[in-house]
């Protein structure tokens, strides 16, 4: 057993392996999933990457999200497009011919997006008169806009042809925000939930297909010359 | 293949982890609306502070009686003692008007006596957090007392801060 793996990898260094360079495009499934069983959300994103190199790949995503937040004090609604740009590097040692990946990279969000605030309610500690403060005059702040970065964690796994599963995870932090006069931010399309610090978190499980453009032989590992075929 | 596997479980947990974060709740802590805080001087020495005794308040429109101590169960609850008094305003309206009564639990009629007080205002909606929502500011435009002339106790009230924005400053003063 030992011997013959041994002989496979002798093998493998002698013939370089053709690696597959292209673009693979795709969708969030969870975004999708969501906007079926979720009345309050409505949203869709397409995914892509380009190979650059052997580990490097170019990639991005853009969206949509409509997503109506109900908090106890709170109800309102964010609409929006975003953006987000940036590399995943491959640190997974694929076997023969097998495209599989472990990703670590980063992202830079831009998002443009609006905020109506449905109803709200006034806070009092020590509630005396009859009635609640609740206002449900609904108010719209337009021309809203945030940036952030995002430390993406990603796994895809070619489970067909060409067909790849995927999930990422996202650690993201705001660069900058505009939040609306008198009201916050608490959901930015893209950049999901805020918290109180300029930190948050997203992920994806995407599907998506690879389109082959073209074939480049890999270096090999050995420090001997390949044969010539 | 078995690394790969790995770090897909670990994160697909990593996801179960963000997604159970805890709800929000508005910390008592917070400032919110603010009570109006009335500190009552003695009207003859106008810089000397003065306690009243047993006071109880009940606004025009609602039927229960103001609630000073929720710890209490039985009728001293409603009984306010001491020199600086927090009175809720009510948001949905630019007016509030107090019934208080001092010495309530005196049974002597020449002893307790009750005034009305009507404070006039303006509101305005801020808002504070998730958790919080909103919280009502104010600000008082005028303050005036109708009673018996015979048996008024306050003698006079003063608007000393009409910026009614938290609970640590004093807005009037109520002269007796």
């Amino acid at each position: 057993m030992a011997v013959t793996a041994q002989e496979a990898k002798k093998t493998d260094s002698i013939i370089p392996r053709t690696e597959r360079y292209g673009l693979r495009v795709g969708t969030d499934l969870y975004k999708i999933a969501r906007s079926i069983y979720d009345k309050d959300y409505k949203g869709f994103e397409v995914t892509a990457d380009y190979r650059y190199s052997k580990r490097i790949y170019i990639a991005g995503e853009i969206g949509n999200e409509n997503k109506t937040t109900d908090e106890p004090q709170l109800n309102f609604t964010t609409k929006g497009t975003y953006f987000k740009i940036g590399a995943d590097y491959n640190i997974y040692e694929n076997w023969l011919d097998m495209e599989n990946m472990i990703t670590i990279g980063a992202r830079y969000g831009v998002s443009s997006f609006s905020q109506e605030l449905n109803s709200y309610d006034i806070y009092i500690p020590n509630p005396y008169f009859p009635g609640s403060g609740a206002v449900t005059t609904p108010q719209t702040f337009d021309g809203l806009s945030a940036h952030w970065l995002e430390l993406v964690a990603g796994i895809k796994a070619e489970i067909f042809d060409n067909v790849f599963l995927g999930f990422t995870l996202r650690l993201n932090r705001l660069v900058s925000n505009k939040k609306p006069e008198n009201f916050d931010n608490l959901y930015i399309p893209g950049f999901n939930r805020t918290y109180e610090a300029d930190f948050g978190v997203g992920f994806n499980y995407t599907v998506s297909y690879f389109i082959p453009l073209y074939k480049k032989k890999d270096k090999p590992k050995t420090e001997e010359e390949p044969k010539a075929k | 293949m078995k690394k790969f596997v790995n770090i897909s479980i670990a994160l697909v947990l990593a996801v179960c982890f963000f997604g159970c974060e805890k709800d929000d709740i508005c910390a008592g802590t917070t400032p919110t609306t603010p009570r109006l805080i009335i500190d009552f001087y003695d009207f003859a020495n106008q810089s000397a502070v003065k306690n009243v005794t047993n006071l109880t308040a009940i606004a025009e429109g609602v039927s229960d009686t103001l609630v000073f101590n929720n710890e209490l169960s039985d009728s001293t609850r409603y009984y306010f003692s001491g020199n600086s008094l927090a009175l809720p305003l009510n948001v949905n309206d630019t007016v509030t008007k107090y019934r208080l009564k001092i010495n309530s639990q005196s049974s002597n009629p020449l002893v307790f006596n009750e005034d009305l007080i009507t404070i006039n205002y303006r509101t305005q909606q801020l808002y504070v957090s998730r958790a919080c929502g909103y919280k009502t500011i104010f600000r008082l435009s005028t303050i005036t007392e109708q009673g018996n002339v015979e048996d008024q106790w306050i003698r006079s009230l003063l608007i000393e801060n009409p910026n009614v924005e938290n609970e640590n400053d004093v807005h009037v003063k109520i002269f007796f």
